[in-house]
């Protein structure tokens, strides 16, 4: 057998992925029996049954969306520790890569996770009002969820199963060096010019979220997480790593660097999130929360400020920029 | 004005141990009235009495208070709506023997989010109405079934509930602390409370302020 497959933290995950299937196929069928029968309106034996059985299956899908937020950095952590075992990997950056599936499989987590936060958020107004008014529609987002998970875990047997240990992956060693940089930025953009972007648009989407603009609050952060990826590998991470040719997305999350990449990545995507969420809601249950707008700037100001504490600490302490 | 319509109970639905408790009640309680129910143990009354309170949700069938259908409402709201306005007196009280008379009775305001003058004003009032001040500091274990079942109306009564329901509040009382007990539900009447109470003492039979008696027998109004 593959020794990925053997690794203690895959095999957790994997395990994890599968308990967490298993609960999701559960609430899944019983999500089906409440959508096809379920009328508030009515006082009948069987809607008083569905309303006791949504109760539990609403716990069993919580406990579920919950999981699947927790187990995403636990993938990355589980992607980081395999560069221990194949050959050419420095970092998750070299097992991301080490396949077709590794990278798919990684933005489809992110994506279920954007509308795991817009479940939960849709569940606790529903839970909240007196009526359930928003139990049919949290049922139908969650059969959406519950497709994109199964395409996940697939993708996840995929993904490891066939992760060579034999031969040499390609890592983040072959973007060291400051020439190959400026190839991999979106439009050949010039890295001074991106950071200007980079905090241009910070500064536009606190406005946006300020002004509670849910359609453009959407647009510019859908922008910003794109421009964030590229400024915290090519410009802020050699920054954390103190090395002007290290520029890896994935290092910051180990030991060395005081695993700041967790903090980083997270704040950067429930900043994005919560704004991104709000058009959805609008559209999908009617709903403007004022509140997530205000989570969202305090979570990416904090995301924003954290790579610019590198950047100045770096240049108090040496008196120079890299 | 409580409606209740249709109403029926059954426990463990669908097993060989299913139990219709109560079947299809009907039954119009007017504000400020108060309502006997009445049958012998097993007849389904602590049941309505429950489903009345929004301890428990029926099997089928509503419960309405003014327009607003209770039997429905989410376990928070349902909690909140309790706690706003009914009052339960339980038969065995159900108090914290560790705690004082005071500490029991303040511990139904804490869903209100009430400040500590509120609490201190709510309490001292119910604690008058009960007649259980002088005891204020008591702790519960030490206290006669008279006492007890004081600390429980004002309790009961402490947020200023409209709907008073008892469930068997006489049985463990001799007859002195029972007609106690009817000074004190008609002196709630009079504050223009709606009570409801269960019972098969018949103490209750020949009461001036008594609106209206109910027999149960076998999960239904006869």
């Amino acid at each position: 057998m593959n020794n990925v497959l053997l690794s203690n933290e895959v095999i957790i995950y994997l395990f994890a992925q599968s308990l967490i299937f298993v609960f999701s196929i559960l609430a899944f069928y019983f999500s089906l029996l409440i959508l096809k029968k379920w009328d508030f309106d009515s006082s009948s034996s069987l809607q008083y049954k569905l309303e006791k059985r949504s109760y539990l299956v609403i716990l069993i899908i919580s406990f579920t969306m919950i999981a699947k937020i927790l187990l995403l950095p636990y993938f990355v952590y589980a992607l980081d520790n395999l560069s221990n075992i194949v050959p050419g990997a420095m970092c998750a950056a070299g097992i991301v890569t080490a396949n077709e599936y590794g990278q798919i499989s990684l933005f489809l987590k992110i994506f279920v996770i954007f509308f795991v936060c817009v479940w939960l958020i849709v569940n606790s107004l529903d839970l909240k009002a007196k009526t359930y008014p928003y139990t049919k529609k949290k049922y139908y987002l969650y059969t959406l969820i519950f497709f994109l998970i199964a395409i996940e875990i697939a993708l996840d047997f995929l993904y490891f199963s066939n992760i060579p240990t034999a031969e040499p992956v390609v890592c983040c060693s072959t973007i060291y060096g400051v020439s190959s940089a400026t190839n991999h930025i979106p439009f050949n953009l010039d890295i001074k010019f991106m950071i200007i972007i980079f905090y241009l648009i910070f500064a536009l989407l606190v406005l946006l979220n300020t002004q509670k603009s849910t359609i453009l609050s959407f647009v510019f952060s859908v922008l910003f997480l794109y421009i964030s990826y590229y400024s915290v590998t090519y410009f802020f991470s050699t920054y954390i790593y103190e090395l002007p040719t290290h520029q890896c997305p994935f290092c910051m999350l180990q030991k060395e660097y005081n695993f700041i990449g967790y903090f980083l990545w997270a704040s950067l995507l429930i900043g994005t999130f919560m704004s991104m969420s709000t058009i959805v809601l609008e559209k999908y249950i009617k709903q403007n929360i004022n509140k997530l707008f205000l989570i969202s700037n305090i979570f990416l100001t904090i995301f924003v400020g954290i790579c610019t504490f590198y950047v100045l600490r770096y240049y108090f302490v040496n008196g120079v920029f890299l | 004005m409580i409606e209740i319509q249709n109403l029926n109970k059954i426990f463990n639905e669908n097993k060989s141990n299913e139990f219709h408790t109560l079947k299809d009640i009907n039954l119009q309680i007017k504000d400020n009235s108060c309502v006997i129910l009445k049958g012998v143990s097993g007849s389904g009354k602590s049941t309505l009495l429950s489903i009345i309170a929004t301890l428990m949700k029926p099997s089928s069938g509503t419960i309405k208070v003014n327009e607003n259908i209770i039997s429905k409402l989410p376990d928070l709201h349902a909690s909140t709506f309790r706690a706003k306005h009914i009052g339960f007196v339980f038969q065995n009280y159900n108090l914290f023997n560790s705690f004082n008379v005071y500490e029991n009775i303040a511990m139904a305001t804490t869903t209100l989010n009430l400040n500590s003058n509120e609490i201190k004003e709510n309490v001292n009032k119910a604690m008058k109405i009960a007649n259980i001040i002088h005891k204020e500091n008591q702790t519960v274990s030490n206290l006669s079934g008279g006492e007890k079942q004081r600390v429980a109306i004002a309790r009961a009564i402490v947020n200023n509930p409209e709907l008073i329901v008892c469930d068997e509040p006489t049985a463990n009382l001799d007859k002195e602390n029972s007609q106690n007990f009817l000074k004190m539900i008609k002196e709630l009447k009079t504050l223009g409370k709606t009570i409801v109470i269960a019972t098969h003492d018949p103490i209750f039979d020949e009461l001036d302020f008594v609106d209206e008696i109910y027999h149960m027998e076998d999960g239904k109004i006869v």
